[in-house]
């Protein structure tokens, strides 16, 4: 069996089977063109879709998108909740994830099973379950009367709060799990060295823990964002309107709307923008790992 | 050792644990409350409530949709993951020993349908199969839902095998197996984890997948989220709270026997 | 083609490796310049040098995990350079063992045969007869992670030979051990390769192993077999600065040829300092042949190994110097002596023999005397390169003293 006197770098890709290599890009065939098929064509048809070819002008969708006043108030509204619910979960999950690194021991596996868990039940199952929560007379506002705070019961479904406690509830476990492994990474004598040179304990988690787990936060900020970008099931069904999104607004119009072009057009938008924040993910851990 | 009592910094953890805790409280609360109203014996959601029953288990069992699409979900969750292992797999072998700009360009291709939201993916797609004849329908569902899981699939295995070290392979060759037999003996099964904890990954992600199955619902064929989803819209009553229960307690077993079989390692290593 | 044996011989034939002018390139550098080799039957080499000296790539080369862009490698004359490495017939220690994680002991041992398509019986009779020549009889059962580093290097060296290999390859297969380890290994490896008498290729960086294990070392670097010989004829007669000092130390000093008497040459070590007073000292070297590359009034390097100077006594060629440093070795004595007349520090050391209570301290001036034994006449790079290039894959001849 001859082989051609390539080039090839001191480890061989498929190593040991000295077979020619132009045949083992074959391995990635099936999977490359399942999803050019089936995942790229469709989007690239969606977008050619959403560019127009009436008289209004090929970004004529897009004009429409970006300059109505409902439509604007839908796409900006996306990028504000978006970005308030990865700072709330980022607020409410760096302490678990401290907790979990530096202290649980022993703990740390079965709490990280409980972190799990709920990624294990339906969406539907745990907006539900804060839809019960948060009813007239649900648990939240009987233990706001008991105490005193309120008199009438709130209509808590009615505003954004209820979609935030939702969102917030869903994207945590993501954030928690993306800083966890950058923490572990901080080595202790590092937080230790700071103690000994005399920073207090909040001096050193802000002047060494923070700053060094940054790596993970961006990457829980970023898929956070993406993910809470995306989603619509907890503004449709908690926030009883009060939080239009845009794919909440996809989600409702596209059994309704006749303008398919224009459908595509909210649909390539929000591509366009969860895109963007993986370019973003792409350029910082590049730029930190060299080229992994 | 200081004689102090209350030292500051035992006290800063004890908040902190403290803390802990009640995220914890938050994280269950809402599913230990669907659980429990599961069991009411009252007509409406209510939480506290009083007494126990199992009608509402007995409704879902009665309610035809409720029964024909988790059969759908299950089906099609095991199906679509079944195929993405066929394409993943593969993938993954290559990608996992090139080393070009290629392969990285690659892998981040294979990578992205899990980023990008369902919503999308499934509108496009629905456009794209009618384009070419393929109306809504299982067949429809099944693509959409191996897109996805393909990548899950993917992001395992590839995870997986970049850490088994290429002499393995190398050592096998030396000692007479050739590419197929060194596959099937030494790389499958130090690989297997990580094809059975992105399969889990898959499942579950399938099971709950509403906005990717939303658009490629019929009367006959649809999953279990969009039947949820409805008759939350419609009907809001405790069957809801059944049918969400069943299918945690489906998605909790699939997760122990992973657990059981390979350990659930692979899944903290991302 | 060559393939891995299912039966069992005691002592099987042994055979004889050869690389003829190999070239490899990576990218546009060449790696191995036209190399050649012959390793006899039921021989034990090692390939010793630096870091991308190449030594790992020819290793490759012979493995097959790798093709050679020029050259072949052959056993006993058959060519298998363009064969894959599993119709190779030959037995590896990797570098980290590379044991299968998720098979026993047993299982790894048996995994060539296994290949091969022997029965189950034969399999279970044949790594039990391993388990027992590696003393780990009851260890066939247990998961390679709950083996410790030396018993995982005899599983290794187990699985290797079990097929019957016609060559065994070695890659650093002491590397991972720590040193009491690695001593006793080398003289198990050793022990067993000459029982069996397969014929062995070893890499390695570390001098002293490549020394106590080997028939003959192959020094290399850049690419190149900068001298190949038995471990005391390296040692005592390096053919190049290169070897003289990545074989032990060495000291080396600059001489010129004053004269040429036969196979005597007369050398001056020529003051470095013009202040000083008295001729200059003077050493003869005894060569195999007269060289022909040096003629007199030319300047040449010497090695002069510190084993080699004698400290104290008296004579026509001795230097004077003062000791800079002295270090106790536990079997030797270490200086380190500044001689001025040189311009050069020398490292000289001593046996520590008890009866001997000369032991030399810092500050403390003693007389050096270099022998007619002491020095080795070094050749320049690019001679000994082109010396090799031309030699057409025949054994490098060693100066040996009459």
């Amino acid at each position: 069996m001859q082989a051609t006197a390539t080039l090839r770098p001191a480890r061989p890709a498929l190593a040991g089977t000295g077979a020619p290599r132009s045949r083992r890009w074959l391995l990635i065939v099936p999977a490359l063109a399942f999803l050019i098929l089936f995942f790229a064509i469709p989007l690239l048809q969606n977008a050619g879709r959403s560019l127009g070819e009436n008289d209004a002008g090929v970004f004529a969708n897009y004009i429409k998108l970006l300059t109505d006043e409902y439509y604007l108030k839908v796409v900006v509204e996306t990028l504000v909740v978006s970005f308030n619910s990865t700072l709330l979960s980022l607020i409410v999950g760096y302490p678990v994830a401290y907790f979990m690194v530096r202290r649980a021991g022993r703990l740390a596996l079965p709490m990280l099973f409980l972190l799990v868990t709920p990624l294990l039940t339906s969406i539907i199952m745990r907006t539900f379950g804060w839809r019960v929560l948060f009813a007239r007379r649900g648990i939240v506002n009987d233990f706001l009367m008991w105490a005193d705070l309120i008199d009438r019961p709130l209509n808590l479904l009615n505003g954004p709060m209820s979609v935030y406690v939702g969102q917030v509830h869903v994207l945590v476990p993501f954030m928690v799990l993306s800083i966890i492994p950058v923490l572990r990474a901080v080595d202790l004598r590092l937080e230790e060295s700071a103690r000994v040179l005399g920073a207090g304990a909040l001096k050193t988690f802000f002047l060494i823990t923070l700053p060094l787990s940054k790596d993970g936060i961006v990457t829980g900020v970023i898929l956070v964002f993406m993910l809470c970008a995306g989603s619509f099931v907890t503004q449709l069904l908690l926030g009883n309107g009060s939080i239009v999104t845009l794919p909440l607004l996809i989600f409702q119009q596209f059994s309704l709307t006749q303008d398919i072009g224009f459908a595509s057009a909210m649909g390539n938008l929000l591509l366009l923008l969860v895109l963007a924040c993986l370019f973003i993910q792409l350029r910082l851990t590049e730029g930190k790992r060299g080229n992994k | 050792m200081s004689a102090h009592r209350f030292h500051p910094a035992r006290w800063g953890w004890a908040l902190l644990g403290l803390y802990t805790v009640l995220f914890f409280i938050f994280v269950f609360a809402p599913i230990a409350v669907v659980v429990a109203v599961s069991f009411t014996a009252e007509q409406g959601v209510q939480f506290p409530f009083k007494g126990t029953s199992m009608q509402w288990y007995a409704r879902v069992w009665e309610y035809k949709p409720f029964v024909d699409s988790l059969l759908t979900s299950l089906y099609l969750a095991l199906s679509s993951a079944v195929a993405a292992i066929i394409f993943a797999v593969p993938a993954a072998l290559w990608l996992g020993r090139s080393q070009n700009g290629i392969a990285t360009g690659v892998a981040s291709f294979l990578l992205a349908p899990i980023a990008i939201p369902a919503l999308i993916i499934g509108m496009s797609l629905l456009y794209f199969l009618s384009s070419i004849g393929i109306g809504v329908s299982f067949t429809a569902l099944f693509i959409a839902h191996t897109v996805v899981s393909i990548s899950y699939v993917m992001r395992t295995t590839l995870s997986v095998y970049r850490n088994v070290s290429p002499s393995l392979g190398e050592a096998a060759a030396v000692l007479g197996a050739g590419a197929t037999r060194t596959f099937i003996h030494v790389t499958l099964p130090l690989i297997a984890p990580g094809i059975f904890a992105g399969s889990l990954f898959a499942i579950l992600v399938s099971l709950d997948n509403l906005a990717l199955s939303y658009f490629f619902g019929t009367a006959n064929v649809t999953t279990l989220p969009v039947v949820m989803l409805s008759y939350m819209q419609n009907q809001f009553d405790p069957a809801i709270a059944a049918i969400s229960t069943i299918q945690m307690v489906i998605s909790i077993v699939l997760l122990l026997i992973v657990e059981k079989t390979y350990g659930l390692r692979a899944l903290t290593t991302q | 083609m060559q393939t891995n044996q299912t039966t069992s011989v005691n002592r099987p034939v042994a055979k004889q490796l050869t690389l003829d002018r190999i070239t490899k390139r990576f990218k546009g550098t060449v790696a191995l310049h036209g190399i050649s080799l012959t390793v006899q039957p039921g021989e034990l080499i090692s390939l010793l040098g630096p870091s991308g000296c190449g030594k790992t790539t020819t290793l490759r080369l012979i493995a097959g995990f790798d093709f050679p862009d020029e050259g072949s490698v052959r056993i006993d004359g058959a060519d298998i350079s363009h064969l894959p490495p599993n119709k190779r017939g030959l037995g590896m220690v990797f570098q980290n063992y590379s044991l299968f994680p998720h098979l026993t002991v047993a299982e790894n041992i048996g995994f060539g045969l296994k290949m091969a398509g022997a029965s189950r019986s034969h399999i279970q009779a044949e790594v039990k007869r391993m388990l027992a020549m590696i003393r780990l009889e009851s260890f066939g059962d247990r998961l390679i992670n709950q083996m410790s580093g030396g018993q995982q290097q005899r599983v290794a060296l187990a699985r290797a030979i079990v097929t019957n290999p016609s060559v065994l390859l070695l890659d650093e297969p002491l590397g991972a051990l720590d040193k009491n380890l690695r001593e006793g290994m080398q003289f198990e490896i050793r022990r067993l390769q000459q029982s069996l008498g397969i014929t062995s290729v070893m890499v390695t960086h570390d001098q002293e192993e490549a020394m106590t294990m080997s028939d003959r070392i192959v020094v290399m670097n850049g690419g190149r077999i900068v001298q190949i010989g038995k471990p005391e004829d390296v040692y005592n007669y390096p053919r190049t600065r290169f070897v003289a000092e990545f074989l032990g130390t060495a000291n080396i000093v600059k001489g010129r040829l004053e004269s040429i008497d036969g196979k005597r040459l007369i050398f001056s070590l020529p003051k470095q300092n013009a202040s000083l007073s008295g001729s200059a000292c003077r050493i003869s070297i005894l060569c195999d042949e007269t060289p022909t590359w040096i003629k007199p009034g030319n300047i040449a390097e010497i090695a002069v190994r510190p084993e080699k100077i004698r400290l104290g006594g008296s004579g026509d060629n001795t230097l004077q110097g003062v000791v800079q440093q002295h270090v106790f070795r536990g079997s030797q004595h270490s200086y380190r002596i500044d001689v001025p007349e040189l311009g050069t520090t020398l490292t000289v050391s001593q046996f520590a023999d008890f009866h001997h209570d000369d032991v030399h301290n810092a500050n403390e001036t003693v007389t050096l005397v270099l022998d007619e034994h002491a020095g080795v006449l070094l050749e320049p790079e690019d001679l000994a390169l082109n010396e090799q290039a031309a030699g057409d894959g025949a054994e490098l001849q060693q100066r040996k003293v009459a």
